[in-house]
């Protein structure tokens, strides 16, 4: 095969692979709209805002308000956000500058091994571990907080392993230098490394939040499935994802097609998450 | 030439990667305010020296240090040194330019304030160094911009400007050249050369022309029984006229090397 030819062979492959995932998120977010259809024209997804409480099955009063799930949405994946951000950033950093070589082997394996356990095991695991000792201080147990700890342990490889990778990434050459300006060990890594992987670092946390707002497993385990805006994280939550894995096995008609008007909701503002991330990087400096 | 006193004493040095032997027996003295450079095939030890000089090899796993390099009266290499004001000190330039990817005012900032400089003395000290290299006239409407975004000679400039903030008695310079096009090398050049007299360098250099414009003094680095030595020192006119060792001789006439 000549030169040229192979290189055409490969660019078309290439082409065709980032196309197909294009095409895979428009065709997912068509089939929810196509689904959430009739709710949408109906122009009843007003009810989403406008009803106050959950209760499509109700035959005298149906109600359709989301509006406390998707506040669950948010505290949660916020709650496991402060709880995995820090000590994944500050795990990377022990990692790459401070351990010694046969701990940070060990480390990257542990972390690896985290990121590969199936998320209903995390899921157990917080039902039989986090949420009766939440239960003992704060009862019920079943909680934001307990949500938001399982959550945070799921999402900590990621940003763990991903700012490791930035931060393994800058050039010798660039921490030379600030050694030989003579900065003392934690001002090369504040002031020179960590800007200069922060893009790495922050691609690393939106990964890990865009795992954590649809993460459903682990959470309608632990989370209490009540439909309720929380007074404290001790108080039990109900997220998007939790009601249309519990209820769209026995959902019919418009109940169904809430909710995927409802996964398409959850979709739109991960969405808006990413683009919001994108366009601040983009603006940075 | 300036007048000559020593400011570092290098007696006796060794440096060893593990157990590889890389810089063996070396004994050098460097003036003060006299450009120094150092020249000899590649992997004779030059940069290991080098970094030895501000305790870069404290950097790098397994190497080690032995024998003495007084510099102000105390030992580099002692335990007791004080590594961060020793590289206040000795400031270094590397091959390739290694501005921080920030904004160019913030590559001042970061080792000044660092250093315990006021906000207000970091503003001046940017500037005047800046001057010394030439590089206001073409950054200073444009300090909060990313020092990422000038050319690789305005990068060595600003790197140079960088060490040159410190207020540094010796400048460490590791081929500062050679990453840059011919126009920029020059440029980079004479402002070494004209740091002659209010700083110490030394320079590590492939380019014996280049060598033999600018230094006052030469050391020829060679392999020995494996390690890396000083086989010649002198004033740079009379090496490059009648080096006595052979191997020095005959790198400096361009017939090895
Ligand atoms: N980090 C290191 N680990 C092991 N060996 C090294 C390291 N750095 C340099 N060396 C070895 O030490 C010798 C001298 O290297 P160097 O000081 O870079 O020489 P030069 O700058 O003259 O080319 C070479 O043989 C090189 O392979
Ligand atoms: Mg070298």
């Amino acid at each position: 095969m000549s030169r040229l030819r192979s290189d055409r062979v490969l660019s078309f492959v290439l082409n065709a692979a980032a196309l197909l995932c294009g095409a895979l998120v428009l065709g997912i977010v068509l089939f929810l709209s196509i689904e959430a259809a009739p709710t949408i024209f109906s122009g009843k997804i007003s009810a989403f805002f406008t009803d106050e409480k959950w209760q499509p099955g109700s035959e005298r009063d149906p109600q359709f308000g989301i509006f406390s799930m998707l506040l669950a949405s948010v505290l949660i994946t916020l709650l496991a956000a402060i709880l995995a951000v820090p000590v994944g950033i500050c795990g990377a950093i022990f990692r790459v500058f401070y351990a010694p070589e046969s701990l940070a082997k060990w480390q990257d394996r542990f972390l690896e091994l985290l990121a590969g356990i199936p998320s209903v095991i995390f899921g157990f695991w917080g039902l039989s571990v986090i949420v009766p000792f939440i239960n003992r201080y704060h009862p019920p147990g079943q909680s934001l907080l307990a949500a938001g700890i399982v959550l945070a342990l799921m999402i900590l490889p990621t940003i763990a392993l991903t700012t490791k990778s930035a931060l393994t990434a800058i050039s010798p050459s660039l921490m030379a230098g600030a050694a030989a300006l003579g900065l003392s060990r934690p001002a090369q890594i504040l002031q020179v490394a960590i800007p200069t992987a922060r893009k790495g670092i922050a691609a690393g946390c939106a990964l890990g939040l865009g795992r954590a707002i649809g993460e459903t497993m682990a959470v309608v385990m632990v989370c209490g499935n009540i439909a309720q805006i929380p007074h404290s994280v001790f108080d039990p939550v109900r997220p998007v994802t939790s009601t249309i894995a519990l209820e769209m096995g026995y959902a019919t008609a418009e109940h169904k097609s809430y909710l995927y008007a409802a996964g398409l909701v959850l979709v739109l503002m991960t969405a808006l998450f990413l683009l919001v991330r994108i366009r601040k990087g983009a603006s940075q400096w | 030439m300036a007048e000559e006193s020593a400011l570092i004493e290098v007696k006796n040095l060794s440096i060893n990667y593990d157990d590889f032997a890389a810089l063996r027996d070396v004994h050098l003295t460097i003036q003060k305010g006299n450009i120094t450079a150092l020249v000899g095939p590649s992997g004779c030890g030059k940069s290991s020296f080098l970094q030895s000089l501000n305790r870069l090899t404290d950097l790098i796993p397994g190497c080690q240090t032995t024998g003495e390099m007084i510099l102000g009266g105390k030992n580099i290499l002692s335990p007791g040194c004080d590594v961060l004001s020793l590289r206040r000190k000795v400031g270094m330039v590397f091959q390739k330019p290694n501005p921080f990817p920030q904004s160019i005012r913030r590559n001042f900032e970061i080792p000044l304030r660092e250093h315990g400089f006021s906000k207000l003395e970091t503003t001046d000290r940017m500037e005047d160094s800046l001057k010394r290299v030439g590089l206001w006239n073409e950054v200073s409407n444009r300090l909060s911009r990313s020092a990422a975004n000038l050319s690789g000679g305005q990068q060595q400039r600003l790197c140079i400007a960088r060490a040159l903030a410190l207020d540094p008695e010796v400048i460490l310079f590791d081929e500062p050249c050679s990453a840059l096009d011919p126009h920029a090398s020059g440029v980079v050049e004479d402002l070494i050369s004209s740091l002659r007299g209010s700083v110490t360098v030394v320079i590590v250099t492939h380019n014996l022309a280049q060598a033999r414009r600018i230094a006052d003094h030469l050391a020829v680095f060679w392999v020995r029984g494996g390690s890396g030595t000083i086989v010649e020192t002198g004033a740079t006119d009379a090496l490059f006229t009648s080096a006595t060792d052979p191997d020095a001789k005959s790198y400096l006439t361009g017939i090895r090397g």
